[in-house]
């Protein structure tokens, strides 16, 4: 298979400064460390990690939005820095979230706006609007002005424009967040069917949703703190966790009680809190064995920790994660 | 170059459509210069008839109403001309920015297409008010030349075409567009002789004056519209629009793609 996206070594540090004039203070980020990966035409790839991991840097580098501070990468060949327009023929973006688009245009507007900027000839361009249109299902709300479309017709647009040019790549950067769970659903089933098996298209799909990336990915690179922590299929992923046990409780109390415990418990492997609302706490733990979690159980209800909810189960990337990081996703 | 003519148009239809053409906005448009005249004229009607001269040049005097208005009209343009500038505000406000960049459109078609939107959305309120204060009584107007006033006005919205589109390369820049713009005005407003002749104000501040194609633009329209002066009268005036506007385009033609690989450079192509 040939390469569609290529990354080696890339990095990319953020400098901003703060404070008013006699004490402006200087600060970098290390937003995206050393990342490498190449992803096959064709090939639906996702790139999870929670929020600041590094994901839209990435998605950005590689839409020729921003530049590396160092490294490089390609897409289709073609060096995003030296060769930003040969990319930009090739490559489309599409984002979470309801703006990005001109809410006092209808959508078939927007749609021949973005494809006059891609030099798309009028005649081609008419005629795949109405395809695209169609596709995403609102062919019969083309006509509407675009600040009257819900949430989730304006996210299907989104995808509608990320498509005027017939892209071979397609970035898409948690493009179901905030979105109705029915919606998301639909939106995922689309980029499965319509993008991948029938127009064979190169997908890069950053999320934070460990089932999105699992349901959808061929394979999925983790990205942690601007580094990719592993990269594998979702199978293989999840079986490097395999003999562990995942564990997941919900807790009254403070994280700041409950950790202690947990560093002293044996056949613990990995962990991971978040504090809820309410004073609840969920501790997801990966165990070695089951005489661990009936051991870490036993001592968590032995210093008084009322449990509201239990759960064990097949580990899933959200644990490949824990292991990796010592860290929840969200 | 067919491309670039498709994104100019893309551009300016967008513009046009967003911001024009739309019922809201559209009684507005039609109202907006009949309000102006309107303010003009009652706030320079004490003067009517009374006789006032400005003199702009050793020999030549214009009545102090045309003078003002005159200038108060070319001013105007320049004024909205900058707001259009602004249209990357506000593209960067909606998102848009990114998406727009992220095409393989040529940058200076979409500058040109911004400001040439701008320039259409206004420039027919700018007839307008010119027509309405030509018919106005009392206003001073004397036209000898007719070309002379369309060289006048011509080359003014030309240069100004120019100076909406290096505005418009540093608000790509920068994400305090609206702020430039609002403190680049008073200035202006006071160097460009809108409300006293030019050659009143110390020699340092001549100099500067002299490098704004607002000063030439409301010189050579007062000396039109209201002094009857000839072509032969404001070369020079034209001759300096005609330059400055050149300049400027190809000084933004060139700038748009330095800033834009700053802004990726920096990462201030988002607006958060």
């Amino acid at each position: 298979m040939p390469v569609s996206i290529e990354t080696v070594d890339l990095t990319r540090i953020y400098r901003t400064t703060s404070g008013m004039l006699w004490r402006r203070k200087q600060k970098e980020i290390l937003a995206v460390d050393r990342v490498n990966f190449s992803i096959d035409r064709g090939e639906l790839f996702g790139l999870l990690g929670p929020n600041g991991a590094g994901k839209t840097t990435t998605v950005k580098i590689l839409a020729t939005l921003l530049e590396p501070t160092s490294g490089s990468a390609f897409v289709e060949g073609f060096d995003v820095v030296k060769q930003p327009r040969r990319v930009q023929e090739r490559v489309n973006m599409v984002t979470g979230g309801e703006r990005m688009l001109y809410f006092r245009l209808t959508g078939r507007e927007n749609l021949r706006y973005f494809s006059d900027l891609y030099g798309v000839p009028r005649s081609i361009a008419k005629k795949r609007i109405d395809e695209i249109l169609e596709m995403v299902g609102l062919s019969g709300r083309g006509d509407d002005y675009v600040e009257q479309y819900s949430k989730g017709m304006r996210q299907r647009l989104q995808i509608a424009r990320g498509l005027v040019n017939d892209p071979l790549v397609l970035l898409l950067d948690e493009p179901t967040i905030g979105l109705d769970p029915h919606i998301a659903r639909d939106l995922r089933a689309f980029v499965r069917e319509q993008l991948i098996r029938k127009q064979g298209k190169t997908v890069l799909l950053t999320t934070h949703y460990m089932y999105e990336a699992e349901e959808l990915c061929d394979r999925v690179a983790i990205i942690d703190r601007g580094r990719i922590v592993a990269l594998d299929t979702p199978e293989k992923l999840k079986n490097s966790v395999s003999k562990e046990i995942s564990l997941k409780l919900t807790l009254v109390g403070e994280i700041s009680s409950v950790e202690p415990l947990l560093k002293k418990a044996e056949g613990v492997t990995a962990y991971a809190f978040q504090q809820q609302e309410r004073g609840e706490v969920t501790v997801t733990i990966l165990a070695e064995d089951e005489r661990s979690v009936s051991s870490v159980v036993s001592q968590i209800l032995s210093f008084g920790f009322a449990v509201r909810r239990f759960e064990t189960g097949k580990p899933t990337l959200e644990d490949v994660f824990i292991k990796l990081t010592s860290r929840g996703i969200d | 170059m067919l491309n670039i003519l498709s994104v100019v148009i893309a551009e300016v239809r967008k513009q046009a459509l967003q911001y024009f053409f739309q019922v809201r906005t559209l009684f507005w448009n039609v109202i907006l210069p009949f309000a102006m005249v309107a303010t003009f004229y009652f706030m320079y009607l004490p003067f009517i008839g009374k006789g006032i001269l400005i003199s702009v040049e050793p020999l030549v005097d214009l009545p102090i109403v045309g003078f003002l208005v005159a200038g108060q009209v070319i001013y105007n343009l320049y004024t909205n001309m900058i707001l259009g500038g602004g249209f990357f505000d506000a593209e960067r406000e909606q998102q848009t920015l990114e998406i727009m960049l992220l095409t393989p459109a040529s940058r200076f078609a979409v500058l040109l297409g911004s400001a040439l939107a701008g320039l259409l959305l206004n420039v027919w309120m700018f007839i307008a008010l010119v027509l309405l204060i030509a018919l106005t009584p009392g206003v001073g107007v004397n036209v000898q030349d007719p070309t002379a006033l369309f060289g006048s006005l011509f080359l003014s919205v030309f240069s100004l075409l120019g100076l909406g589109m290096c505005l418009g390369c540093i608000f790509v820049l920068t994400r305090r567009g609206g702020q430039i713009s609002a403190s680049i005005q008073e200035p202006i407003d006071f160097l460009s002789g809108l409300r006293f002749p030019v050659r009143i104000l110390p020699g340092l501040l001549q100099a500067f004056a002299s490098v704004l194609p607002l000063t030439y633009g409301i010189r050579a329209t007062r000396l039109s519209l209201i002094g009857g002066a000839t072509l032969l009268d404001i070369s020079v005036d034209l001759l300096s629009l005609l330059v400055m506007g050149l300049l400027s385009m190809l000084l933004s033609r060139h700038a748009i793609a330095v800033i834009e690989r700053r802004a990726k450079k920096e990462g201030t192509l988002t607006l958060f």
